[in-house]
């Protein structure tokens, strides 16, 4: 009967010490005493060497007005999102600091975007790089962005179409279809670009949009190692997309062939490398898929589908030719040439080192094949 | 103890228990050790490893076939003389030991890194242990059917898992073998990457236990077990060095985490699958650990048999609390990836390797002792 007794206490306790430590109760914390950061923005501080972070989050209005009007929180007053800030020498110092501004747990489960700013220096990029891949709780799956702008006019931005501004990029960066080009890079896969010899980091650059007007993502910032380098343009983002198979609804017009006027600009990339003694000849072979949307003569004939097929091809390549040598002057692999060599050949890779001194001397050739969907065609 | 040694096991559920018993130790790491130290030819040196532990199964095997219904630490004595036997049963002990630390120690840096920053690491250390202990305590039938009704299940969702992740390969190039073969690398490689492979010693602990006539089905379905696992962690390899390449790879500390982690299913209620995932494996860590306190209690009772006569639950009690205090000798993850590589290692090679040679050799001198032991019963008395 005692037996049975030491038995049954035995069991007991192990009940009680298991519930108590598998629940994890160190790490238990109410929802209603966290703030769900949902932005992060990296900016040099004034005074030198030191880092200001944002952090952006829902308030509680927000966040209530934002499950419908049916649960009560509709007609709450008072913006939906705030952002607090935070200066250090690191990471961890300017996260303290902005911890101190508010009685709740900064909560950095749920960031979505993080934002660099292109003024910050290499070493300070580096070391939040590094300190960001050291935190369990962030997934390596936010998305990233360069902006030279203050984190108040592109990221705490009331949007007219996202109660969020962090959500609204999100959805931009995810939807395929919904953009020009597809930009959005992930944290892991912008920590593989820099930790990769032989490939650069580009970033979409999110850039305030004209008064009145929510910020635009029609720019890159293109890096070589940690150090910023440059932002390109519309029309050279567009030649990125295109030279990085990555385009899928660009825009293309010939006044001088019939006003010719092809939309659905979409394409793939296929990169050849060839080491040639103390140079490496780099074939980039582009396939496009273009629509026709417009011609002055109303209707298309064979001949003029072949020559604007010829004129659309060699328009292409000229263009994306002009921005690889611009990469080359920039000394930037966007398209990851080096990376491409150390993958099938690791010894001829080994004896260009180093490959930044290499690749301002790669001799780059562009052929482009275009297939055009008549304006006729149904899709 | 009779009455535990007279729980069976089915021949499925042998192969099981020494499939969980590999998997658990290396899995966290697998493939940074093979891909930092021979690149692409990474794979390679994994396939090599599968090789040699299937070579291993083999040896080891046939050294259970030498007194099929006693376990190794059971027929040592006998067999090798006293002094040498007591010196393996404690081998074994040591090693049965140092891989549940071992595997304790990497699953809850993983877990207090990323899900668990602020719970004490010796809290979750003792939480994993004691859900051994308590999975191993009503013997090796009960230990069994829990590690099928878990673990199998888990190991199919992994298997759905890595087939999700697979739309994040960026560099399909990556996915065929590398042409770049450098023998020095790959050796070097496997040895590293062998830790995935290194804690089938079970066997020898839990060979006696499958039901008479099924030893041979037994150790069929084992090597079917080591090429399941041989196909999805070849499937693994692929999609991490698809999507990470082989740089990114060797600098990871989890690669198998990080992958789980970037598996994002937007509209799916959880939309962090991955993150679930490793939660999951919690029980493949504890069927490990459960499975290795099971043996060290056998183990340990049979080798304080002359002196005192202790219980199987008793000595899951204090193997568990070894295990526990064990586990406070590993400040980091860091320390126990040097531990392992620089002891647990060759300790293990050592033992899967010297082991069934010593013995196969003992018995092929000592024909007349072999047979007699034969022909014990699990009682001790002659058929």
């Amino acid at each position: 009967m005692i037996k049975g007794l030491i038995r049954k206490l035995a069991a007991l306790f192990m009940l009680l010490l298991l519930s108590v430590t598998l629940s994890g109760c160190w790490d238990d914390m109410p929802l209603d005493t966290r703030t769900l950061v949902l932005a992060m923005g990296f900016y040099p501080a004034k005074k030198p060497g030191q880092i200001t972070v944002d952090f952006s989050f829902p308030t509680p209005t927000g966040l209530t007005s934002s499950n419908g009007a049916g649960s009560g929180g509709g007609g709450g007053k008072g913006p939906s999102f705030d952002t607090l800030s935070g200066t250090g020498y690191t990471l961890a110092q300017a996260f303290s600091a902005a911890q101190a501004k508010t009685n709740r747990d900064l909560y950095l489960g749920h960031t979505i975007l993080l934002v660099f700013s292109t003024h910050l220096k290499a070493h300070q990029f580096n070391l939040l790089m590094n300190a960001l891949d050291r935190i369990g709780t962030l997934d390596k799956t936010p998305f990233v962005a360069a902006v030279s702008a203050p984190f108040s006019k592109v990221v705490g931005v009331k949007m007219t179409q996202e109660e969020f501004p962090a959500l609204y990029f999100e959805e931009l960066f995810t939807c395929a279809l919904c953009t020009q080009f597809s930009l959005g890079v992930r944290l892991w896969d912008a920590s593989n670009r820099l930790a990769t010899p032989g490939v650069d980091l580009v970033l979409p650059e999110i850039t305030p949009g004209a008064k009145g007007k929510g910020p635009e993502v029609d720019h890159i910032a293109l890096y070589r190692g940690y150090h910023y380098v440059a932002t390109l343009g519309h029309s050279e983002t567009t030649a990125y997309s295109m030279a990085a198979g990555k385009s899928r609804k660009s825009s293309l017009y010939f006044p001088h062939h019939w006003h010719a006027e092809f939309n659905a600009v979409s394409n793939n990339m296929h990169l050849h490398v060839d080491p040639k003694g103390s140079t490496v000849d780099v074939t980039v072979s582009l396939h496009f898929t273009e629509t026709l949307e417009s011609l002055d003569t109303d209707t298309e004939s064979a001949h003029q589908l072949a020559v604007l097929s010829r004129v659309s091809s060699a328009a292409i390549g000229r263009r994306i030719l002009t921005f690889l040598e611009k990469t080359q002057k920039d000394d930037s692999d966007v398209l990851g040439v080096g990376r491409q060599l150390s993958w099938i050949d690791p010894t001829a890779f080994r004896k260009y080192r180093p490959w930044h001194r290499v690749y301002p001397h790669v001799h780059f050739i562009v052929k482009t094949a275009v297939k055009i969907n008549k304006m006729g065609d149904l899709k | 103890m009779p009455g535990q040694k007279l729980a069976r096991i089915s021949a499925g559920q042998f192969a099981t228990m020494i499939t969980a018993g590999y998997l658990g130790l290396g899995i966290f790491y697998f493939p940074r050790e093979a891909v930092s130290a021979a690149g692409r030819g990474g794979l390679y040196a994994f396939w090599l490893d599968g090789v040699i532990a299937f070579v291993l199964m083999r040896l080891i095997f046939q050294m259970n076939r030498v007194v099929p219904h006693e376990t190794f630490s059971g027929f040592a004595s006998d067999l090798l003389s006293k002094p040498v036997g007591y010196l393996l049963g404690l081998y074994t002990i040591l090693y049965h030991l140092a891989l549940a630390v071992s595997a304790t120690v990497l699953f809850s840096m993983v877990l207090g890194n990323i899900f668990l920053p602020s719970t004490p690491i010796w809290a979750i250390d003792g939480a994993l242990t004691v859900t051994a202990m308590s999975i191993a305590w009503g013997g090796v039938a009960g230990l069994a059917r829990t590690l099928q009704a878990s673990y199998i299940p888990l190991l199919l969702l992994t298997v759905l898992s890595i087939i999700l992740a697979a739309v994040s390969i960026r560099h399909p190039i990556l996915l065929v073998p590398s042409g770049d073969i450098r023998i020095a690398a790959i050796l070097h490689g496997a040895y590293r990457q062998f830790l995935i492979f290194i804690g089938f010693e079970l066997s020898v602990t839990l060979y006696p236990f499958v039901r008479d006539g099924d030893q041979k089905k037994a150790e069929r379905y084992s090597y079917y077990g080591l090429l399941g696992i041989m196909v999805a962690l070849t499937m693994q390899y692929e999609v991490i060095m698809g999507v990470f390449g082989p740089y990114m790879t060797s600098q990871l500390r989890w690669p198998l985490a990080s992958t789980y982690r970037i598996i994002s299913i937007s509209g799916f209620y959880i939309s962090k699958l991955g993150t679930l995932l490793i939660v999951l494996w919690t029980i493949v860590v504890a069927a490990f650990v459960s499975v290795r306190l099971w043996c060290l209690a056998h183990d340990l009772s049979v080798f304080l048999e002359a002196f005192v006569p202790i219980r199987y639950n008793l000595g899951i009690i204090l193997m568990g609390a070894a295990a526990i205090l064990g586990t406070f000798l590993f400040p980091n993850a860091k320390v126990a990836d040097i531990w392992n590589e620089t002891w647990l290692i060759p300790f293990g090679i050592g033992y899967l390797v010297g082991i069934p040679l010593i013995v196969l050799t003992v018995a092929s001198i000592r024909k007349k002792k072999t047979l007699h032991l034969q022909t014990l019963t699990e009682d001790g008395k002659e058929l």
